[in-house]
C-alpha cells in the first residue's frame, strides 16, 4: 500500500518534470526561431551531425536537456535559464511575443556611419519577463516603434479538481510513456509551424544579411499580455495547434499572427517601450475581463478535442470563479489567465 | 492495428519544381516521425519562399533524394500524366516460421500520399485576351504570368504542409512507441513502376494488407 502510494506521486512528479519541460523547450523553440542571436541557423556546423542518439552525447555535443523531446536545439540563452520555470510548477500561461522594431538609425556627423542602436528597456515590474536583446545592456534612449506581429500562448489547462502535484492513479508510466510520445509530435509541429509563419522570412533575411537593417525582431516572454487594439486584432489569424491531454489537464498551443507584415511605412509612430502589465484584465485587481472579438466557430473544429469550447485562448472552464493569475514570486493560484471572445470577430483561425 | 491514411492536396507543378516540392513534403513528414534524437536542420528552398526541415540525417536525405531521382526519371517517362508518391511507416513482425517461409512482415500503421500533376511549362498563346500589352511586351505578361503560377504553387505547397501538421496533431494513438537508439521509423517510399498497371497492384497489395483505407479531406 505504502509503495502504491509513493509509485504514484513519483510518477505525478514525472508529469510534473514533463510539463515543466514542455514549457522550456517551447519557448527555446520560440527563442531559436524568432531571435537571430539564438538561432542555430548561424551555427550550421552544428547541423551536420548524423545519428545524435548512436554516438555518445559528449562526441555530439548533445547536451543532457536537448535530450528532452528528442530534440536538440542551440545553447539556451541565459535568460531563459533564469526565466523562473519554477512557476510552471503551477503551469501558468506564458505568453512571447515577437516585435518588429524600427530601429533609429543615428548617424555620426563626423564619418557618416551609422551609430549602434540604442534601445531602452524600462525595468520590469514582472521580474519573470524578459527582453531577448543583445542590446540590452547598452545605455541610451530612443524612441522607437514596436509592432507585435506574432503572440504565442503555451499553457496547461487544469482539469478541475485536478492537480498535477498530487497522486493520481491516472498518471501510470504507460500513460506517461504516450504523453511523451504526443508531446514529441507536438513539439516537432510547432517547430515546422514557425518557420511556415510569415515573420520566418524577416527573421531569415535578418540572419542572413549582415547590413545593418532598419529593423529587428526581438522576442518578449512574459506571463502576462496585454490586449490589441481592435484594428491589430482584426488584422490577426489564429492558429490552434491540437492539444495534448494530460492527467490533469491538457497543453495547449497556439499563435496570433499578422498574415502580412507590411513595411515600416505602417509602423506605429507613437514609440511604445517595453512595459510589463502586474495587473492585467481577469485580475481580482483591475476591471471585469474585457470582451474580445471573437473567433468564428471554425468548421474544422477537431472532434478530438474533448473540451469543446469558443475560441478564446486560455481559460479554465471548470472553474467558477473568474480566472486570475499571480505574478508574485510565489504563485498562489493555478488558474488560467482568461480572454473571452467576441462573436463579431471575422478573424481567420486554423486548427493544425 | 489500424492504418492511418493521409491523401494530401494535389499540386499542379512543373519538371523543374518536382525535386524541391518532393524534398519539401518528404522530409517535412519523416522530421514528424523521426521520433529519436535529432538536431533539426532548416532548408531553404530556392523556387519558393518556404524553409522545411529535415532530420539532419545524411543517410536519411541521400534515401530520399534517390527516390526522387527515380520518380523523376518516370516523370520523363510519363509526361503530362498524373501520379502519386506513397510514403509509408511500418513495423517489423516476424511471421510464423513454417517449413517454407521464415520470413518477417511489414505492418504498415501510416502512409501517406503525395499526389502530383507534373504539367509542361505552358507555351504562351497569341490568342489571349489582352493582345495590346502582347504587342507591345510579350515578355513583360508571360513573366507575370510566371510569378503568379509561382505563387499559387508555393501557397498549395504551403497548404500542404499545414496538412501535414494538421494530420500528424490529430492522429496520434495510431503511431507505435520508438525504439531506443532509432531516430526514425522504418518506412518506404514507393513510386510509379514503369507499368502503371504494376503500380497500380502494388498499391492494391499494401490496402489488402493494411486494411481498408481510410480517406482522409
Amino acid at each position: 500500500m505504502a509503495s502504491s502510494h509513493s509509485n504514484t506521486h513519483i510518477e505525478a512528479a514525472k508529469l510534473e518534470q514533463i510539463i515543466t519541460e514542455f514549457f522550456y523547450k517551447s519557448l527555446l523553440i520560440i527563442l531559436e526561431s524568432r531571435s537571430p542571436y539564438v538561432s542555430s541557423r548561424n551555427y550550421s556546423g552544428e547541423q551536420i551531425m548524423s545519428s545524435p542518439s548512436s554516438s555518445s552525447s559528449s562526441s555530439s555535443g548533445v547536451r543532457p536537456r536537448d535530450k528532452w523531446f528528442n530534440l536538440a536545439l542551440r545553447e539556451c540563452p541565459s535568460e531563459l535559464e533564469n526565466f523562473d520555470l519554477c512557476r510552471q510548477s503551477n503551469f501558468e500561461p506564458v505568453v512571447s511575443d515577437v516585435i518588429l522594431e524600427q530601429k533609429p538609425l543615428d548617424w555620426d556627423p563626423v564619418t557618416f556611419s551609422p551609430k549602434s542602436d540604442l534601445v531602452k528597456h524600462s525595468s520590469s515590474k514582472d521580474k519573470n519577463s524578459f527582453f531577448w536583446n543583445s542590446d540590452q545592456e547598452e545605455s541610451g534612449c530612443e524612441a522607437k516603434g514596436e509592432k507585435v506581429i506574432e503572440r504565442w500562448f503555451v499553457q496547461h489547462e487544469s482539469r478541475k479538481g485536478s492537480d498535477c502535484s498530487s497522486g493520481s492513479r491516472r498518471s501510470s508510466s504507460n500513460n506517461l510513456s504516450a504523453l511523451y510520445m504526443k508531446l514529441i509530435l507536438l513539439l516537432r509541429s510547432l517547430y515546422v509551424t514557425f518557420r511556415l509563419l510569415p515573420a520566418y522570412k524577416i527573421f531569415r533575411d535578418l540572419n542572413s544579411s549582415g547590413q545593418i537593417r532598419a529593423f529587428k525582431l526581438v522576442p518578449r516572454v512574459s506571463s502576462s499580455d496585454e490586449y490589441f487594439t481592435q484594428k491589430d486584432e482584426a488584422e490577426m489569424q489564429r492558429i490552434w495547434i491540437t492539444p495534448v491531454d494530460t492527467s490533469c489537464g491538457r497543453l495547449c498551443l497556439s499563435v496570433l499572427y499578422r498574415s502580412s507584415i507590411s513595411d515600416k511605412s505602417s509602423m506605429s509612430s507613437t514609440p511604445m517601450s517595453p512595459q510589463f502589465i502586474p495587473d492585467y484584465v481577469g485580475s481580482p485587481l483591475t476591471d471585469p475581463l474585457r470582451r474580445f472579438p471573437s473567433l468564428p466557430v471554425s468548421q474544422g473544429s477537431p472532434s478530438s478535442l474533448p473540451f469543446s469550447r469558443r475560441h478564446s485562448w486560455s481559460f479554465d472552464r471548470y472553474k467558477a470563479s473568474p480566472p486570475s493569475v499571480s505574478l508574485s514570486p510565489s504563485p498562489t493560484h493555478s488558474e488560467s489567465h482568461a480572454l473571452v471572445s467576441n462573436p463579431s470577430s471575422r478573424r481567420a483561425c486554423r486548427h493544425l | 492495428m489500424n492504418c492511418e491514411v493521409c491523401q494530401l492536396k494535389e499540386l499542379e507543378v512543373e519538371h523543374f519544381e518536382i525535386r524541391e516540392v518532393l524534398r519539401c513534403i518528404l522530409h517535412t513528414i519523416v522530421f514528424h516521425r523521426a521520433l529519436g534524437l535529432v538536431r533539426p536542420k532548416d532548408v531553404d528552398l530556392e523556387l519558393f519562399e518556404i524553409t522545411y526541415v529535415q532530420c539532419g540525417d545524411v543517410e536519411l536525405e541521400k534515401k530520399i533524394d534517390e527516390k526522387i531521382d527515380h520518380f523523376i526519371s518516370w516523370v520523363e517517362k510519363h509526361p503530362n500524366k498524373k501520379s502519386q508518391i506513397c510514403l509509408s511507416f511500418y513495423e517489423v513482425k516476424s511471421k510464423q516460421p513454417s517449413w517454407f517461409t521464415n520470413k518477417t512482415e511489414r505492418l504498415y500503421w501510416e502512409q501517406w500520399y503525395i499526389n502530383l500533376n507534373v504539367t509542361q511549362h505552358p507555351k504562351h498563346h497569341s490568342s489571349k485576351s489582352h493582345h495590346t500589352k502582347l504587342v507591345v511586351d510579350p515578355g513583360e505578361s508571360a513573366t507575370e504570368e510566371r510569378s503568379s503560377r509561382r505563387a499559387m504553387v508555393e501557397a498549395s505547397l504551403r497548404e500542404v504542409l499545414f496538412q501535414i501538421i494538421k494530420f500528424v496533431n490529430e492522429k496520434k494513438d495510431h503511431v507505435p512507441p520508438i525504439s531506443e537508439g532509432v531516430i526514425y521509423f522504418p518506412y518506404e517510399i514507393t513510386i510509379p513502376s514503369s507499368s502503371d498497371s504494376a503500380f497500380g497492384m502494388d498499391m492494391i497489395k499494401r490496402m489488402l494488407h493494411s486494411g481498408h483505407p481510410t480517406m482522409l479531406s
